[in-house]
Formats: C-alpha cells, sequence, structure tokens
C-alpha cells in the first residue's frame, strides 16, 4: 500500500488551520467537553461490550463520512489512490478511540477497528451522480425543500436514527440519545444556499421570509418528534420534565440551524463556518447549563439573517 | 414605453461601469443587447432587476417606476439546490395568471423532470431555470445569455417560444455574446460601449451592425493573431 504523505501532511495543516481559527472561549469549551466525552468514553470501553459499542459507533460515523465524501476525482487529479486517501483519512480520525481501546486492552476491537476502517475505504466511490435517491413523501410541502433534498440525500440515516428513537423507548434516555443524533443529522439539510431566484420566488421582505421558512420547517420537525416524546411521557410519566426539555431545545436548535443558513448566507454556496457554535449549541440538548448558549446564538445569528436577506429582499418590504 | 434615464453604476468609487445610461424601448418587443465582455450588459439587467441599486438614475415602466414584481430574470449562471428534482424546483416558484402546464413544458423540452438537478447535462438546466423563468408570467422578461449551452434544436426552439412571448404581449431584455443568436429573434439590438448605449440598431440595421463589430474585430485583434500564428 502506498502512503499518501503529501494528504495526510495537508489534513495536517487543514487541522491546524481549523484549530486556530476557534475563538478562544469557544476552544476552551470545545477542550472541556472533548475531556468529559473522553472520560466517559474510557469507563465505558472498561467492559467488552462498551468497547464493542464505541468501535461500532466510531465505524457507523466513518461510513456516514464516506457515503457523502465527494472528493474522488479531486484525489484522482492529485494522482493520488484514492482508497489509500480515505484509508490514512479514517485511521488519523479513529486514532483516539484506537488508543482509548488499546490502553483498556480491548486489543481485538482496536484491531477490527483498524480493518473496519480498509473495509469502509473499499467501498465504490462515487455515490453522489445519482438520479433519484430516497423516495421522498409528498406530504412534505415543496417549500421545505431543505428536508426533502435532505432525505432524497440521507434518508435511510435519517430513518435509521428515528426508528432508533422508537425502538429506544425500551430503555431509559435511550431515545433522547437517539433523537440527538437525529437532530444533529438535520442540520446537515440546512448547509446549502439555495438560488437568489429560489429565494425571491415567494416575494416577501426579509422578516417575512424567515419566519416563514421557521414557521414551515419547524412544523415539520417538531410532527416528527411530538410521537417519540408522548410515548417517552406514556412509559415514563415521572420523566415528562425532561421530555418537554428536550423536545424545546431541539426545536431551537432546528432553528438555528435555519437562522444560521441565512445569517451566512451565500447564494448557491456551501456553508462552512459556524461549526463550532452549532456543536456548542447541539450540546446544550445534553448539557443544560449549555443551553443560555442555544438562546444567545438564536438572537445573534437572527439579526446576522435579517441582514444578510435584506440586501436581496428589500425590494419586498 | 421602457425608459431609462440617466443610469449610472460602478461596484468602485472612481469606476463607473455605466455612465449615465439613457435608453427609450418600445414595450412588446424583444430587445437585445450586444457588447464586448465587460460591457456591462449583465451589470444594466441586474440594475433593471434591483439586484443592486444605482447610484442615480431611474427605470420607468408604463409610466411608473418598474417593480421587480412585474420582473423575471434568467441569470447567466444557473445553479441548483442539492439533491433537488427539476419538478421540485418548478414547484418553488408561483404560476402567474396565464397559468403553466409543467407536463406541455416537460415533453417540449424533453426534461427528466422527476431526476434530480445534478444528474442534468448544461443544457437540461438552462431549460430547467428558463422554464422557472417563464413559469411565474411577468410581463418583463430578462435572459442573460439564455443560448449558452443550449442545443442546436433548443435553441431554435428558445427562438420560437420568443416570438410567441411577444405576440403575447411580453417586453424581452436579451444578452448574448453569439451576435447570430441575437439577430434571430430581436427586433431591436442595442450595442453597449463605454457605459453607454453607443447605438441601437433595428432588424433592417442588422448587417450593418455585424460590417461594424467585424471591422472592430479586425482592427483590434487581426494583427495580433496575424503575429501569433506563423502561416505555414
Amino acid at each position: 500500500m502506498h502512503i499518501p504523505a503529501a494528504f495526510i501532511r495537508f489534513r495536517f495543516r487543514q487541522a491546524g488551520k481549523f484549530v486556530k481559527e476557534i475563538p478562544l472561549p469557544y476552544l476552551v469549551l470545545l477542550l472541556g467537553i472533548l475531556a468529559a466525552a473522553g472520560m466517559a468514553g474510557y469507563s465505558f470501553v472498561e467492559s467488552r461490550t462498551g468497547g464493542a459499542a464505541v468501535g461500532g459507533g466510531m465505524l457507523l460515523l466513518l461510513l456516514s463520512i464516506h457515503l457523502k465524501r465527494k472528493d474522488f476525482h479531486f484525489i484522482r487529479l492529485a494522482e493520488a489512490s484514492p482508497w489509500t486517501v480515505f484509508c490514512a483519512d479514517y485511521w488519523l480520525l479513529s486514532c483516539p478511540v484506537m488508543a482509548l481501546e488499546a490502553v483498556r486492552g480491548q486489543w481485538a476491537v482496536a484491531l477490527a477497528l483498524l480493518l473496519g476502517c480498509v473495509g469502509v475505504s473499499l467501498i465504490r466511490q462515487p455515490y453522489w451522480r445519482r438520479a433519484k435517491g430516497f423516495p421522498v413523501p409528498r406530504l412534505i410541502p415543496a417549500e421545505a425543500f431543505e428536508v426533502r433534498t435532505g432525505l432524497r440525500r440521507d434518508g435511510w440515516v435519517l430513518l435509521a436514527f428515528y426508528a432508533g428513537a422508537f425502538v429506544g423507548l425500551l430503555l431509559p434516555y435511550a431515545s433522547f440519545a437517539m433523537l440527538w443524533v437525529y437532530t444533529a443529522a438535520l442540520s446537515g439539510c440546512f448547509r446549502d444556499g439555495e438560488p437568489v431566484a429560489v429565494l425571491c420566488s415567494r416575494e416577501l421582505p426579509a422578516g417575512r421570509f424567515i419566519g416563514r421558512k421557521l414557521g414551515v420547517n419547524l412544523r415539520l420537525f417538531a410532527l416528527s418528534v411530538v410521537p417519540v416524546c408522548l410515548l417517552y411521557v406514556a412509559i415514563r410519566p415521572g420523566d415528562w420534565w425532561l421530555a418537554l426539555f428536550f423536545f424545546v431545545m431541539a426545536i431551537l436548535n432546528v432553528a438555528l440551524f435555519i437562522l444560521m443558513k441565512y445569517a451566512l448566507y451565500r447564494p448557491g454556496g456551501k456553508i462552512t463556518s459556524g461549526q463550532i457554535s452549532l456543536f456548542l449549541s447541539m450540546a446544550g440538548m445534553l448539557l443544560p447549563f449549555l443551553a443560555p448558549v442555544t438562546l444567545f446564538l438564536l438572537v445573534r445569528y437572527a439579526v446576522m439573517a435579517r441582514q444578510q436577506l435584506t440586501p436581496h429582499l428589500y425590494v419586498y418590504n | 414605453m421602457f425608459t431609462i434615464e440617466h443610469l449610472r453604476f460602478g461596484y468602485q468609487k472612481g469606476k463607473e461601469v455605466l455612465k449615465g445610461l439613457d435608453l427609450s424601448m418600445e414595450t412588446g418587443k424583444i430587445q437585445g443587447f450586444a457588447g464586448l465582455n465587460g460591457a456591462g450588459k449583465t451589470t444594466f439587467l441586474n440594475l433593471i432587476y434591483h439586484f443592486i441599486r444605482p447610484s442615480d438614475g431611474k427605470i420607468t415602466y408604463n409610466g411608473h417606476p418598474l417593480l421587480r414584481r412585474e420582473v423575471s430574470y434568467l441569470e447567466a449562471e444557473n445553479y441548483f439546490y442539492p439533491y433537488m428534482t427539476g419538478r421540485e424546483y418548478l414547484e418553488l416558484f408561483p404560476a402567474g395568471g396565464g397559468g403553466f402546464d409543467m407536463e406541455r413544458w416537460r415533453q417540449l423540452f424533453s426534461l427528466p423532470l422527476d431526476d434530480i438537478v445534478e444528474s442534468y447535462s448544461t443544457g437540461m438546466r438552462k431549460k430547467l431555470a428558463l422554464l422557472a423563468a417563464l413559469k411565474p408570467d411577468k410581463p418583463v422578461l430578462i435572459l442573460d445569455e439564455p443560448f449558452n449551452g443550449l442545443d442546436l434544436e433548443s435553441a431554435h426552439l428558445l427562438t420560437m417560444i420568443l416570438a410567441q412571448l411577444r405576440t403575447g404581449g411580453k417586453t424581452i431584455l436579451i444578452t448574448s455574446h453569439i451576435y447570430e443568436s441575437l439577430a434571430g429573434c430581436c427586433d431591436v439590438i442595442h450595442y453597449l460601449s463605454d457605459g453607454q448605449i453607443a447605438r441601437s440598431y433595428t432588424r433592417e440595421e442588422f448587417p450593418l451592425l455585424q460590417d461594424e463589430l467585424q471591422s472592430i474585430m479586425e482592427e483590434r485583434f487581426g494583427g495580433l493573431i496575424a503575429g501569433l500564428i506563423p502561416s505555414q
């Protein structure tokens, strides 16, 4: 196997640039959350089952990354072998988990993860030239095109997480963990800026446009999450406050995805910044002391979204 | 009448793209705009659509300031939301008073509307964007380089559609880098140069425009090309 040294150096430079661009307070918070996750992981992988669960989760994450990659042609243009680059990327990403497994004596899981990375890398690319994609139900209105297109792209993954939320009703808190992943996966639907022609098609001023967008998408999201929350409360009535908190935080986070899309709007462009803010806000669903961060970001991005859209929609004021 | 008075605009201070452009156009006609790269054709169209605000001047349509609600705009470069089907894209645009028979348009343009747009060719994307511009049935239609990427058959079809729209009373503003495309469909061609309309040519004067363009090109590039490519 040829080692793609140039790509590995490039990944380190990318990682360095990413870290340098994070504002210090966010970096401290991020490190705190990562340290907490590391400690939780350390105690979790003590048992073989825990180790296998963490390893399996990591492999699933790598698989979802692999299925969404679009750099196959770029790597070919750089005259490198795509699967070796993929493999090196996945080894780098799963390094901390493999180290954790090895330190706790889970050698078999660490080895399986190592081989799993090779397996994932060998899955045929590219995927994105599909003509149909996941079937989207007609009940989702055309106006919610972000959800429609997101479902078409990641439908099976979203469906698996959503079904997992129902299966998780059998265990305490498991449903919320799956709903958290489901909500996080939904953020991917709001990462692309639509063309100006679509933005202007409803002929609404910026404020009303944002209001309508929030209304349509939050209604859809609430319709999908409410059944899980209600069933959870029916099974465990004592935890009604937890279901309510989770539901409210999930709604606020989806609102944040939408506001962020328009706050950082570029016609036809992909939104690449704001990932740390999103991560912190999503962490607020699991760590209640971070909830004020979500509220602060909501207000900040609402103001920014209005300002960003006004030059395109001012004629409808 | 469609009147543009003293239109000024610059992307940078002191560097004006349009320098007090004046133009009076008859409505219900196809008005072509020609000019070299950077002459300001797209800027001019963006100003008419209110994408950008002029530093001076006004645009009036039938005696009142032109509203964006009266205009449909097909941009030169068309991009689409990832994983969206052609049908979903068209459903985002409300149909105008004249209605919009999506099935008949689909047949006319041979578009696979239920496939995602990423699987479309350049020409198919252009046709989809054109349908989206036609659907709202606005009285003014701006088409920036509509012939780009179209095959011979589709380009001819577009010329026929434009003629039909003119019959229906629409005012169409169109740009193209290809003289033949403009000459094939326009009633008037306006030549933009140095931020102004240098001259407007009626159908009878089109051969004159072609001769003038030919001589401009010969003067500009003839000697350079002769020096660049050695004769055998």
